[in-house]
């Protein structure tokens, strides 16, 4: 794959174009990955209200423990989400999933199966069903279970 | 004729090289500021850019591992399995109809408004004791400060840390109530307020 070319009396060992290029490529992915890896986890990436979701009822009226109107809510409020939390594991796990079986065997891009592609369809369509109700039928309950 | 082909290929690798490490340096540095990359028009983190993110870090690393790792030299996969271009386009779609559903309303792109709430609000001191107030801020704000002041009525505060001092003794005439107000600096309209009661 990756020759090196021998130059002058043979003395010296140059690498080729295509060598210099692949360590290029390598270090960059590499320092991308780290870079942002590092951003997302030491938070200089936002990832504020990443498993929560907003239920579009500002205006909506709010009561009291004896149901009592006591005012309209002014702000979108967050509810806890767990159809992104599911979204996210089944994300991280198909990523991680395919990493693996890259590493094992370099030399082809292996087959996703279909059980793993329609988990994927279902969780993504579960995330946006979530945010379909959360937007269009937020309800009366500010804290939705 | 060979040798100028040669060193313009290893010159092209070397400006690219350096291009690459241009870029890496100013994402590092803050220049190319990355703090949005997942964020939502109203401000909060979106699963989907998530997605979007971990699947092209993954096809990306892929690719390039299968690239350099073909057994006759380095060369672009002859087939790319339908599964990952099925997977890209369930996460592309589901980006594509989260965001549908996001500006269907106004609401869902608006950025949260900004507002310090303060704690507590509605509190109770002894003549002479203190109290420490603090607030809280609706979202992140780059080197958010707050001030503190009272603003009507006896007793002291820190501006800075928000610990209150009440009189030692009653006033004559009664006055036995504190304004407290808090306020974000630089955002003269983003304050709260809290009435303190003395207690005897």
């Amino acid at each position: 794959m990756c020759k090196t070319r021998l130059t002058g009396a043979g003395r010296m060992f140059m690498p080729s174009i295509a060598q210099i290029l692949s360590w290029e490529i390598k270090g960059f992915l590499v320092a991308l990955f780290a870079i942002v890896g590092g951003q997302l986890f030491g938070g200089q990436i936002n990832l504020s209200n990443l498993l929560y979701g907003r239920k579009s009822d500002a205006g909506q009226p709010m009561h009291d423990a004896a149901g009592k109107k006591i005012g309209l809510r002014k702000e979108n409020s967050l509810y806890f989400s767990p159809e992104r939390v599911q979204l996210l594991m089944f994300t991280v796990s198909a990523g991680v999933y395919y990493l693996t079986q890259v590493m094992h065997d370099p030399g082809k891009l292996p087959e996703i199966p279909n059980s793993w592609t329609t988990a994927m369809g279902g969780s993504n369509a579960v995330y946006l069903g979530g945010k379909t109700l959360a937007r269009f039928w937020p309800g009366n309950n500010p804290n939705r279970s | 004729m060979q040798m100028l082909s040669l060193f313009v290929g290893y010159f092209l690798c070397g400006m690219i090289g350096l291009l690459g490490i241009a870029i890496l340096w100013q994402i590092y540095d803050g220049t190319i500021d990355l703090s949005m990359l997942l964020s939502e028009a109203n401000g909060d983190a979106s699963m989907s850019r998530f997605q979007f993110l971990v699947f092209t870090f993954v096809i990306s690393l892929s690719l390039f591992l299968v690239i350099i790792g073909g057994k006759d030299g380095p060369a672009f996969p002859a087939t790319i399995p339908a599964g990952i271009l099925t997977m890209l386009g369930i996460s592309g779609s589901s980006y594509a109809v989260g965001k549908a559903i996001s500006f269907s309303d106004p609401a869902g792109v608006q950025k949260e408004p900004l507002s310090v709430k303060i704690s507590p609000d509605d509190p109770a001191v002894k003549y002479a004791g203190s109290l420490q107030f603090t607030a809280e801020v609706s979202r992140e704000v780059e080197n958010a400060k707050l001030k503190w002041e009272v603003i009507a009525g006896n007793g002291t505060i820190d501006e800075n840390t928000g610990l209150f001092k009440a009189p030692a003794t009653a006033a004559t005439p009664p006055a036995p109530h504190a304004t407290v107000k808090v306020t974000l600096l630089g955002y003269n309209d983003v304050s709260d307020l809290a009435v303190v009661t003395f207690i005897s």
